[in-house]
């Protein structure tokens, strides 16, 4: 079955990497590639989700706002003139921070209300951070600058071009950080105890308690996790948004990231990944096809605006009727 | 359309001489096209030309209209033009609604997106629009006797809520008149509610779809479709744009189409060529930015026109500079804060290096030529700039409606005023028949290296 | 409510408790007086307010019409939607759309006001917008289990934003599409009189929704979907009805949204506002009409009331240079934390020593009856005094039916109630 789907995802790229070679004048056509770079970070966030949801069968909203307060929390120590690298470990640890409030403060307090409400106090968090950022940051665009610079002062690039597209060493670094910390993952959940004990956790909360497992220090370790590659994910991927701003994370990535988790299998890691990356080329490839292809003399985009959109739900709404459990998901 | 009695009555104060009534005095009648029309046969009784015109009809048992540019030491619009309307002459109204003025002070109504997908900075935003009213007031300087307090209500970048703010302005500040700077939905929607309730509405420079035709409105720049041919000229003048591929990204906002296609044709009047054009949601995102991006480096389009938030301009230039991929941008007149933009874009890539803007203002960096007032006064950056020319604009059109103000002895007046020149602002003169009063813009350019724009050329009509 | 309580007794014998408090009838006289009261100075208050304050009512009746909407998918039904923007500006964008381009009452054509009839017609138009949208999305959605609704109105939500309010000829761009009201409702009273009885027909209609056999079955399967299952409810098509009629209020919601400010633009529904009015709800008190529609009136007016907090409003505007909208963003969450955290019933529990003296019941102060689950201070307070305080095992029992017994607004009744209701539902079967 899962190898059926697999090779089902490949021929389905395939055929879009066919349908899009043929339209290009200089080269092949990058919006592929593009698609999966961008879909590399909704990866990297939707391992968070994933995180998360093994652990507490819990959809988190506020894994995107991690993000974008790490981003800012980035942002200003770099403003004070910190070092790079130290602007990353106060991200890193603020953001761990904000974990743990909202682990103690408002997850904890929620350990046996119905998972709905859980997700519904996710929400308010999310939307709590957004309002906090707005009062504080207001809603002009920052500029974070990346790790490595797309271009060094001479003016070369410094990062390679893939496919007729131009990769900074910021994207670079994302896909590898998302790949190991994807294989740390995989390895923490299926060969360490704790890692077992949060799986055990999420499925029968009360026969864990039983068997002497504490769940507040599990929830503990998954929101902090959580937060932590939610930190992550923002601190590499604003960079290459060119502005920082309020709820950046949420309304840029939050989203394909969920669809893509979802689609990949909510309690898959490479689910996770695969999803991301299908959601990425998707997105990227219905936004150029919008504009490059005509129907009649009028533009794809005006007679079907949002066709990216409108593909995803369409994606979304197959994979779910076929099979509810994702793509790589395990049933339950 | 608006009905004008016959007005015998003189009206008192410092406008220098009355303005008259038709030469038989009866009710005279401003249809649409701004033709004076007898009510009862329908018989024009003096064509827009002719109102419009003023000194150079001839004939004609009228007075003079003229109005003094008052005692502002920046205006140097004091002497008196002449104006012998022909036949008969639209009669000044008496009486009128003068909500909004008290004693002295006159209370005029300003909205703006301070939060929403395109704001404009909210700390320079809310010094800037009473900088110039209390420099006015700190120099001892006034309206014909009166002062401006400003009041502000925050549009949130949305149609339907810039209208609820205009709405609150009006009935619950009771403004005599409203302003909007930034954000050409937000204008449209509520310089049309002004127009309904008869609120003079002093607007940018923006679309001029829906608002050509209102009698209240009043645009103290070039206008969208005004600037096109300007900004084609531009490019093929001076940025050898006939030789090169050029494109243009839009919002979808039908609001932006009048601006699109009086600058398509125009390159094409012109003999350059527009390679790619595409219109985004106004709700896109950094996906959509790099997209674009993509397809316009792909394309080799080597100048873009942008007319997009800037929030969505920076995504692009940015993600484009990711690519090592640089073309020449340019826009028509942002007043949301070109400096921000150079502040944020600027950085790491430089990715805007040279970008070229018309603007109605020049830059910061060199307001001091323009009108070192400014500076001394407190103005730091280039939104409180804009504010403080558009306020001189505003000073003056109050001035020319004289001590008696009404809105519809402002709107009279206005129309026949002499032309305003602020030293900030390129001149601006309406008509009757024309209340788009801009004629020329400045030109800025990115200055990269210090984050900033810079006056290339100032008061351009042509290149 | 109190008729809710008492058609519980009815329902229900085995919760009677064996005396039952019954007021004499001095009691009833004053509770009719404070009743009357009540009325009299909201009617009064309402009926006397300024144009400007009519129109926030006006938005805050629409708030709660959509308030209501939600209810029946969150509180009823269990399930999320964090695609209502989608369903009400649907309904906004059809209701306007029919006026202006097919009725042809466009501003620019000089048509300021609509006629009653495609008044009508337009706000017809949107419900059915709402019923078919949500028809058709609960068809797909509602099959698959688990709390995937939420995900599939979110990415419709993202379809509705980015692709069909796109659609020029439905919207007119950024622009917006007018809405002209008809003459009857033009002022502002007479449209905030408008919203408000529709408020009510709404609030009519949820309550007999709720006392129908349907909506005895909706929370029976809330309760337990096995058990509902087991008594031959057909679950989905249940699920189904209650998101189909709260896509009817949402469309509604959406025609009053749209006639409020007569021109409707795509950014007045996105995805945070959508999450925003989840929230409203939760803070109302899920499952509670009563608190729902205070809990959404409160959101629809905080800004405004803050503004008339002269200190406060000068506070913001001048020390923190902040607008009050910003603040909402900030308070709406947290209110809606704090509720979950601390008061799980919402304002509606709050209230409720309130509306159940109202409805005939001993005045005590004890928000939630007899059944109080201890609050964190509580708790707190009781560990330092050195007592445990196990509520695992209580929140284990009445888990599922938390939110239900909020719905019926009686503790006791509420697991007799699910009984009652799986035992009519089954009625229905046979």
């Amino acid at each position: 079955m899962r190898t059926t789907i697999v090779s089902a995802v490949l021929v389905v790229l395939l055929g879009l990497g066919l349908l899009v070679g043929a339209g290009v004048e200089n080269g092949p056509n990058p919006f592929i590639t593009l698609g999966v770079m961008n879909g590399a970070v909704f990866g990297l966030v939707a391992l968070g989700l994933v995180l998360v949801y093994k652990g507490t069968r819990v959809f988190n909203f506020a894994q995107g706002e991690f993000g974008t307060i790490a981003a800012y929390l980035l942002f200003l120590s770099i403003n004070r003139g910190w070092p790079y690298w130290v602007g990353i470990l106060v991200a890193l640890a603020g953001t761990v921070l904000i974990g743990l409030v909202l682990e103690r403060g408002v997850i904890r307090p929620l350990i046996n209300a119905p998972r709905i409400n859980v997700l519904v106090a996710t929400i308010a968090a999310a939307l709590f951070m957004i309002g906090m950022e707005i009062l504080i940051a207001r809603i002009e665009p920052r500029s974070l600058s990346p790790i490595i610079a797309a271009v060094d002062s001479s003016g070369n690039p410094n990062g390679v071009t893939v496919f007729n597209l131009p990769i900074e060493p910021q994207r670079l670094i994302a896909l590898g950080v998302l790949l190991s910390l994807g294989g740390v993952l995989a390895w923490f959940f299926s060969k360490t105890d704790l890692g077992l004990a949060v799986l055990a956790t999420s499925q029968d909360a009360f026969a864990t308690r039983v068997m002497g497992i504490g769940i507040e220090r599990m929830s503990r370790f998954i929101w902090v996790s959580a937060a932590l590659l939610g930190a992550i994910a923002g601190i590499l991927y604003v960079p290459l948004t060119g502005a920082l701003t309020p709820a950046v994370m949420t309304s840029n990535i939050l989203i394909p990231a969920f669809t893509g988790a979802v689609i990949g299998g909510m309690t898959s890691l490479p689910g996770a990944f695969v999803g991301g990356i299908v959601i990425g080329v998707v997105q990227s490839v219905g936004l150029w096809a919008g504009g490059h292809f005509t129907i009649g003399e009028k533009a794809l985009q005006e007679v079907i605006p949002g066709v990216e959109q409108v593909t995803i739900l369409l994606v979304l709404l197959a994979v779910l009727l076929s099979r509810p459990q994702g793509l790589l998901g395990k049933e339950a | 359309m608006l009905m004008v009695a016959a007005a015998c009555g003189q009206k008192p104060g410092v406008v220098d001489s009355t303005a008259v009534t038709t030469a038989s005095g009866e009710e005279g009648v401003i249809d649409s096209s701004g033709n004076l029309i007898d009510p009862e046969t329908g018989e024009v009784l003096a064509t827009a030309e002719e109102l419009a015109s003023g000194s150079e009809t001839t004939g004609g048992g009228g007075t003079t209209t003229t109005t003094t540019g008052g005692g502002s030491s920046t205006d140097d619009g004091g002497s008196d033009t002449a104006a012998g309307p022909s036949g008969g002459e639209e009669p000044a109204p008496s009486g009128g609604d003068s909500t909004g003025v008290e004693g002295d002070t006159i209370k005029i109504g300003i909205h703006a997106p301070i939060t929403g997908a395109a704001p404009v900075p909210s700390q320079s935003f809310d010094k800037g629009k009473d900088l110039y009213w209390e420099y006015l007031r700190n120099s001892n300087q006034s309206i014909n006797g009166r002062n401006v307090e400003v009041v502000f209500r925050n549009d949130n970048y949305n149609p339907s809520q810039a209208v609820a703010a205009c709405r609150e302005m009006v009935e619950d500040e009771k403004v005599f008149l409203l302003v909007g700077i930034a954000g050409t939905d937000q204008i449209q929607a509520c310089a049309r509610y002004a127009a309904s309730v008869g609120v003079p509405y002093v607007s940018a420079g923006v679309t001029e779809i829906g608002l050509t035709t209102l009698r209240n409105y009043f645009a103290i720049w070039m206008t969208y479709p005004q600037q096109g041919p300007l900004l084609a000229d531009l490019l093929v003048t001076k940025l050898g744009a006939k030789n090169e591929k050029n494109g243009m990204v839009r919002f979808n906002t039908p609001t932006f189409t009048d601006g699109h296609d009086a600058w398509v044709s125009a390159m094409e009047e012109a003999g350059a060529s527009v390679d790619y054009d595409r219109a985004v949601s106004k709700t896109a995102g950094t996906s959509e930015a790099q997209t674009i991006a993509t397809e316009l480096r792909t394309q080799g389009i080597e100048n873009v026109h942008v007319l997009v938030s800037p929030t969505f301009f920076i995504q692009l230039a940015q993600t484009a500079a990711n690519q090592q991929y640089k073309p020449q941008y340019v826009g028509y007149g942002l007043t949301k804060g070109l400096d921000t933009v150079a502040n944020v874009a600027c950085k790491n890539s430089q990715s805007i290096q040279n970008a070229r803007f018309l603007s109605p203002f020049p830059a910061f960096f060199d307001s001091n030529r323009f009108d070192p007032d400014f500076r001394k006064a407190g103005g730091t950056d280039d939104i409180m700039f804009g504010l403080w020319g558009s306020s001189k604009v505003i000073a003056t059109m109050l001035k020319n409606a004289g001590k008696d103000l009404t809105r519809e002895g402002f709107i009279y007046a206005n129309e026949r005023a002499s032309t305003i020149k602020t030293g900030v602002f390129p001149d601006v003169k309406f008509s009757s028949s024309d209340h788009l009063g801009g004629s020329a813009m400045h030109l800025l350019r990115a200055d990269c290296p210090n984050n900033r724009f810079v006056t290339e050329q100032a008061f351009v009509s042509d290149f | 409510m109190s008729t809710q309580t008492d058609e519980t007794q009815t329902i229900s014998p085995v919760a009677s408790e064996p005396s039952r408090f019954r007021p004499s009838t001095r009691g009833w006289a004053i509770r009719l007086v404070v009743i009357a009261l009540l009325a009299v100075v909201t009617v009064w208050r309402v009926a006397t307010v300024q144009p400007l304050w009519a129109d926030h009512i006006s938005l805050a009746a629409i708030f709660a019409i959509i308030g209501l909407s939600l209810n029946i998918v969150l509180g009823y039904t269990g399930q999320v939607s964090l695609g209502h923007h989608a369903f009400v500006g649907l309904g906004a964008f059809i209701a306007a759309h029919h006026i202006t381009e097919r009725a042809g009452c466009a501003p620019e054509e000089g048509c300021i006001e609509s006629s009653l009839g495609t008044f009508s017609v337009a706000i017809l138009l949107a419900i059915l917008s709402g019923v078919i949208s949500a028809g058709l999305l609960g068809m797909v959605a509602l099959r698959i289990k688990g709390l995937y609704l939420a995900l599939i109105t979110l990415t419709y939500g993202f379809v509705a934003v980015n692709s069909i309010f796109e659609i020029s000829s439905l919207t007119r761009g950024g622009a917006g599409m007018p809405a002209p009201r008809p003459a009857t409702f033009f002022s502002d009273h007479k449209y905030m009189v408008l919203c408000l009885g529709l408020l009510g027909v709404c609030m009519f209609i949820d309550w007999r929704f709720l006392r129908s056999k349907m909506g005895r079955a909706v929370l029976a399967v809330k309760s337990s979907e096995a058990v509902a299952a087991s008594y031959a409810v057909n679950v989905t098509a249940y699920k189904l009805m209650a998101f189909m009629l709260s896509g009817a209020f949402a469309g509604l919601a959406g025609a009053l949204f749209a006639f409020r400010r007569q021109i409707v633009v795509a950014p007045d529904f996105s995805f945070s506002t959508a999450l925003l009015w989840v929230l409203m709800v939760v803070v109302g008190g899920l499952g509670s009409r009563l608190g729902v529609v205070i809990g959404s009136m409160f959101f629809a007016l905080f800004p405004f009331l803050i503004q008339l907090v002269g200190f406060l409003n000068d506070f913001l505007a001048n020390t923190l240079q902040r607008d009050p909208e910003e603040l909402t963003l900030v308070i709406g969450p947290f209110l809606a934390l704090l509720t979950m955290i601390q008061f799980p019933g919402g304002i509606a529990e709050q209230i409720s020593p309130i509306t159940r003296w109202l409805g005939g019941d001993r005045f005590t102060m004890h928000p939630e009856g007899k059944h109080h689950k201890p609050s964190l201070l509580q708790r707190r307070r009781a560990k330092k005094q050195g007592l445990e305080v196990h509520d695992d095992a209580e929140l284990v029992a009445t888990k599922s039916e938390d939110l239900l017994r909020d719905a019926a607004g009686e503790p006791d009744a509420a697991s007799t109630q699910t009984m009652a209701a799986v035992d009519s539902s089954e009625e229905v079967k046979s």
